[in-house]
């Protein structure tokens, strides 16, 4: 229906009401490029506060390590030291996992255009995060230190509803409704045009000229032509040296390239995330950002521990396991909080049948029932809906003010003439809920979804046979992906 | 492809841009088979990627030259020194010889066009004949096989870019792709795309061989996608089972519509746009050919691969079709033609033949969204 109506309409309409995304006073910014379909290099980054504006890192000959390295430490200096200086800051003590840990207050969340980014973001941490720092070609200290920092970043972006890492076209995506399909969402222009088109246009003309517009990190308009142009200059005038002294003054050309497709880039990212700034944040937003500010405290812990942010590159079955429950349990307390917070999430819900609103019509507080031989209080409240309601007697709701403590279940459901059904609901508890009981005359959504918590995953310390890998490689110990880079080098 | 047939194709295709046919090209169509025009085209080998070059609806679809280049220098690598890396690898993971190994390098050998692909041809078929009859004299590798297929009722040189490798006594079909294999991992949409393209070769190599009169189970299941691991071009081997794609295949070219009826039907009136005219002219003789022919938009697919895709989005745009927004509107609107209709629906019309239980949704929807709008809760 909102695909029709933004059709219809010429722009985007929104999913929501309130933002469902923290956005943090300072978000540190990052715009990348790749090299064609080189997954593990970079060819462009720029990367700062919106305020201070983005420092450009290009290598020059990405296939090239001693470029590609000498430009991403510098980077890796730039946020290594942005990133842990939060994590320094004021803040409180928790126990995590029977060990205290420092949460600070703020939320170092980074900012990038589209999800792309973040998968090159934790392709180039792959690469760098077990690097040897000593043998032959010891590698900076640093390179391994940002390579595990962003390979946690991009892990940890699967969480669903986590602030740390923001896409800007799913900052968009999940607040506005457009005409497109689920492939063109994809383009941070386009979407930025449908949400914002110019006077007189409709989003659908303006997105199929704004798509034409690069924004990274893949070169997929042409931009791969021109690159290649000025690195073969650039190889060809370097003949082979990889002295800063004499690559810096030969960078220019590709720098002046380069920036011209980051600068516009930035400024649409920044744009969106300010646009989206000035609706009223949802109240749920704060628990899941205390949750993104813990798990990174737990992160640079881990950091400074022992193992010096070392993971497993490949995790076991067991783990592969608690993990997807994690995110299975992340998703759905998500989707319930948002719903929760707005009505315009859980619209939906209820036209799905999973949800039923209305007006409360009856209010008895004081009901009782005999439940094994006791007479117990069980608050009954009748509603009225608008909707007719499909639930089957018995069905356990959620009100959506009470979502993380005991469930309402369906007593009875009398269809009305107008439509809609009148449907009484029992509290399934004598005590008193946080937010007291549904008021005579007042609206009240009552749904599936609730706040509680998800049961805990347990599961055998060995895996059984079913879920032992048969190809031995996966016990390859060898994580340093680096040591199968001889033939980019040979062809640099 | 009967004479007829063929100078219908011909005269359809005029001066248009034109495309050899391929493993590669025909996997591609097989994801837009149910599209008339796609269909056409195929059948009159025309390269509908460059039909709107230098107008407001060229695709951005073609390879960058770095992303080109390491696919290049990828192959290059497995295939220098004799087949040298490439041998090494077939040893480790597919139990080849370790001696005696006959390759047979059929692109190197004849010359390019048509002429050397039917000499390939030629040299392929009696390849596969001396595989299947298990001579001594048999290859252990052939690079630059090309089969004659009989494609939806089109008979081509299909030139597959991937490589047989004959491993245990049955012929396998092996990929090459330059995307990195990482962590037990790589790109799925990719992987499941070199399936594809080895499913196709599969597929006719076993067609070529029952056209022989010989057991097309000489060809196995199971594909060789080779890739590079990690940052750099070392070389790993996969082994996939792949009969599932290869059903899928025979499938599709089952129950394709055949391009030769297609050419019969729509050929006299009909020509794809020639290379000399302008932009704007080679617009509206293309707007008239799929207002005869007609389209199957389906923008989650046809943006990716087709170079027709954008100008089909605007016709669904300016005739408000439902598919502009994707599968997942268009299931949700079952016998709304239009979004216009839809929005009409959902403003309160009255519903017609077919269309009760989407407006039934679309006026719910559109009753509890306005309701929210204007009070703020449900």
């Amino acid at each position: 229906m909102l695909a029709a109506r933004a059709h219809l309409d010429g722009r985007a309409l929104r999913t929501a009401q309130l933002r469902h995304r923290a956005l943090a006073s300072e978000p540190f910014g990052i715009v990348a490029w790749q090299l064609g379909a080189e997954p593990y290099t970079i060819a462009a980054l720029g990367a700062g506060t919106r305020a201070g504006g983005y420092e450009l890192h290009v290598p020059g000959f990405p296939l090239n390590r001693d470029l590609l390295f000498a430009a991403t430490l510098v980077f890796a200096e730039q946020f290594c030291t942005w990133f842990e200086s939060v994590a320094a800051g004021p803040g409180q003590e928790t126990t995590h996992f029977g060990g205290s840990l420092h949460v600070p207050d703020e939320l170092p969340q980074i900012l990038v255009a589209n999800v792309e980014t973040i998968g090159l973001l934790g392709r180039l941490g792959r690469r760098l995060a077990y690097l040897p720092t000593d043998g032959d070609r010891p590698a900076d200290p640093l390179l391994p230190r940002l390579g595990r920092h962003l390979m946690w970043i991009a892990d940890y972006a699967q969480t669903p509803g986590q602030q740390l890492i923001v896409a800007a076209t799913d900052l968009l995506a999940s607040h506005w409704q457009t005409a497109m399909s689920t492939y063109e969402l994809g383009s941070l222009a386009a979407l930025d045009a449908w949400v914002d088109p110019p006077a007189g246009t409709h989003a659908f003309h303006a997105a199929a000229r704004a798509e034409r517009f690069p924004v990274g990190p893949r070169p997929e308009h042409g931009e791969g032509d021109e690159a290649q142009q000025l690195m073969q200059a650039f190889n060809a005038a370097r003949a082979g040296s990889v002295d800063p002294g004499v690559v810096t003054t030969l960078l220019g050309p590709l720098r002046t390239f380069y920036d011209g497709l980051v600068a516009g880039t930035w400024e649409l990212m920044w744009l969106a995330a300010e646009r989206e700034r000035a609706w009223p944040e949802a109240p749920s937003v704060e628990r899941r950002a205390r949750e993104d500010r813990i798990a990174y405290a737990a992160h640079v812990a881990w950091m400074d521990g022992p193992v010096q942010g070392r993971r497993r590159a490949r995790r076991t079955p067991r783990a592969a396991a608690l993990r997807l429950g994690e995110l299975e349990a992340a998703q759905s307390m998500c989707v319930a909080e948002e719903a929760i917070d707005d009505p315009l999430r859980m619209t939906p819900v209820l036209l799905a049948g999973k949800a039923l609103a209305g007006e409360i019509i009856a209010c008895e507080a004081d009901r009782r029932e005999r439940i094994n031989n006791r007479n117990l209080k069980r608050p009954r409240v009748t509603l009225q809906t608008d909707e007719p309601c499909v639930m089957p007697i018995g069905k356990g709701l959620w009100w959506t003010r009470a979502a993380g403590e005991k469930e309402w279940t369906v007593e009875r459901i009398a269809p009305m003439e107008t439509g809609g059904s009148t449907i009484a609901l029992v509290l399934q508890t004598n005590r008193q809920l946080s937010a007291g009981l549904p008021v005579v005359g007042e609206r009240a959504c009552f749904s599936e979804l609730n706040t509680r918590d998800s049961h805990s995953l347990y599961l055998p310390s060995a895996a059984p046979w079913t879920h032992r890998p048969a190809d031995s490689s996966f016990a390859d110990p060898s994580t340093d992906i680096e040591h199968t880079d001889t033939e980019n080098e040979e062809a640099a | 492809m009967t004479d007829r047939v063929e100078r219908v194709a011909s005269s359809l295709l005029g001066s248009a841009p034109s495309k050899t046919p391929s493993v590669r090209a025909l996997s591609s169509y097989a994801s837009h088979s149910d599209c008339a025009t796609a269909s056409l085209a195929f059948a009159a080998r025309a390269d509908l990627d460059r039909m709107c070059t230098g107008t407001d609806y060229e695709s951005p679809i073609g390879q960058d030259p770095q992303a080109f280049q390491r696919g290049q220098t990828f192959e290059a690598m497995l295939k220098g020194n004799g087949y040298g890396a490439l041998l090494d690898l077939l040893r480790e993971e597919a139990s080849f010889p370790p001696t005696a190994v006959r390759i047979e390098d059929l692109r190197t050998r004849y010359p390019r066009g048509t002429g050397g692909l039917k000499l390939r041809a030629r040299e392929t078929r009696r390849l596969l004949q001396a595989i299947a009859n298990g001579e001594d004299e048999a290859p252990n590798l052939i690079d630059g096989a090309v089969i004659t297929g009989n494609v939806a009722g089109e008979v081509a040189y299909y030139e597959a870019d991937s490589l047989a490798a004959i491993a245990g006594g049955k012929l396998h079909v092996g990929e090459i792709k330059s995307f990195a294999y990482t962590d037990g991992r790589c790109d799925p949409e990719k992987f499941g795309a070199a399936c594809d393209q080895a499913a196709w070769y599969i597929l006719l190599c076993r067609r070529a061989l029952q056209d022989m009169g010989l057991d097309p189970h000489v060809v196995s299941d199971e594909a060789f996608i080779i890739l590079p691991v990690g940052v750099g071009l070392t070389p790993t081997l996969l082994r996939q089972n792949i009969a599932g794609k290869i059903r899928r295949a025979q499938t599709l070219l089952e129950t394709a519509p055949d391009p030769a009826e297609l050419l019969a039907l729509h050929g006299p009136d009909l020509q794809f746009p020639g290379k000399e005219l302008d932009p704007q002219a080679r617009l509206d003789v293309l707007e008239r050919l799929l207002d005869a022919v007609g389209t199957t938009y389906r923008p989650d697919s046809c943006l990716r691969d087709c170079g027709l895709a954008q100008l089909c989005r605007a016709r669904a745009h300016d005739r408000s079709l439902p598919q502009l927004c994707g599968s997942q509107v268009l299931r949700n609107l079952p016998g709304v033609g239009t979004l216009g209709r839809a929005a009409e629906l959902a403003a309160g019309a009255a519903p017609g033949i077919g269309e009760d239980h989407a407006a039934r949704a679309l006026r719910q929807a559109s009753t509890v969204y306005d309701r929210v709008l204007a009070g703020g809760a449900l």
